[in-house]
């Protein structure tokens, strides 16, 4: 359950209630069968909460309010997440599965980043799982890259210094914003095939079968000049 | 070279309070490796005698850290929640060590205490 502390939550309360209600309604479209002239639709209301979201949440970083921002950030992601999950369905219309799993993959890190953000969030956990689901049903056995690297210098993404010689630490939230840390220096040591990535927009985009080169999504035969789906 | 993670669970300990005594000099930073596969691996964690001996609970409450951490870090992933650390203790004067390399679910971390206690005192 979400921890409704009066003294910060009740400021949030009425955004809360619209993210939730925009939530439950857009999910109704979140699937194959409805009309992409909805989806689209749902897609633009999406887009116009989302920016008044980031309103609160600068408001409450100018007044220097750390719930409050936290709080907008994690609600902002819960809406892309779902943003991302429509336009995965509108990608997938348009006969674009790469496309389609580019959003899936997005839909999913930006919900994983809601739950951490802030409690108010936590009622969407079984969205964020319906989410890994989806990824299973709707898309075959993919191929996944890995890359390992040294890092020699990096820095902190809140306050510019030397990661780990403040106290921020990266995937958590400051005043409405995540630490993350920015590699400054590195050399990369290998790669290789794995079957659970960090980033599952490393992956493979075409193979070779009998000499012909395919769209590992489509299985399209890839013409020399096609451009690459987006990564 | 050192673990990525080695950072963070730095910071965490700074934040809880914990003295941790590193192996570089002050102004030495040791590059990390950074593996990009969804398994966290953490530091190796090393136990001096005198720890163990006058402050028992001290792994206890280092690995409840790191597990409270990973909790949050693994937030939202399908499970299960891999993880790999590895605890060196250092037994009395004979300056023999146990190596203890854990690999599991977060929700086992919990057992590292008690399976590094049974270890030291079996060999003793």
């Amino acid at each position: 359950m979400i921890n409704t502390n009066p003294d910060y939550f009740i400021e949030i309360e009425p955004l809360f209630k619209q993210v939730r209600q925009a939530m439950d309604d857009v999910s109704r479209f979140c699937n194959l069968s409805r009309s992409i002239e909805f989806q689209k639709e749902k897609r633009d209301d999406l887009i116009r909460l989302i920016n008044d979201v980031r309103q609160f949440k600068s408001n409450a970083i100018r007044v220097s309010n750390e719930h409050l921002a936290n709080m907008s950030l994690a609600l902002e992601g819960c809406l892309t997440s779902m943003l991302n999950e429509l336009e995965m369905w509108i990608a997938f219309k348009n006969d674009d599965p790469n496309t389609a799993w580019t959003q899936l993959i997005n839909a999913q890190s930006c919900m994983i980043a809601a739950l951490r953000a802030h409690d108010i969030t936590s009622d969407y956990e079984d969205y964020c799982q319906r989410l890994h689901v989806l990824e299973h049903c709707l898309f075959p056995p993919m191929m996944f890259f890995s890359a390992g690297l040294v890092v020699k210098r990096s820095e902190c993404s809140i306050c510019g210094s030397e990661y780990g010689d403040c106290d921020h630490i990266k995937g958590k939230v400051y005043m409405g914003q995540y630490c993350s840390r920015i590699i400054k220096e590195c050399s990369p040591t290998e790669i290789s095939i794995v079957d659970e990535p960090a980033s599952k927009h490393c992956r493979v985009i075409s193979i070779s079968e009998n000499g012909i080169m395919r769209d590992f999504l489509t299985w399209r035969k890839i013409q020399e000049t096609d451009e690459l789906p987006p990564p | 070279m050192q673990e990525s993670s080695t950072i963070d669970i730095r910071i965490l300990l700074r934040q809880a309070g914990i003295r941790e005594t590193p192996l570089e000099n002050t102004s030495e930073k040791y590059p990390t490796i950074s593996g990009k596969s969804s398994v966290w691996v953490g530091p190796i964690i090393f136990i001096g005698t005198a720890v163990l001996t006058q402050n028992p609970e001290l792994l206890n409450i280092t690995l409840n850290l790191i597990s409270s951490y990973l909790y949050d870090f693994f937030r939202g992933y399908p499970e299960p929640h891999k993880t790999k650390l590895e605890i060196v203790v250092e037994k009395s004067e004979n300056k023999e060590y146990i190596h203890v390399i854990f690999e599991g679910d977060i929700s086992d971390m919990k057992n590292i205490p008690t399976v590094v206690q049974e270890v030291t005192r079996k060999s003793d």
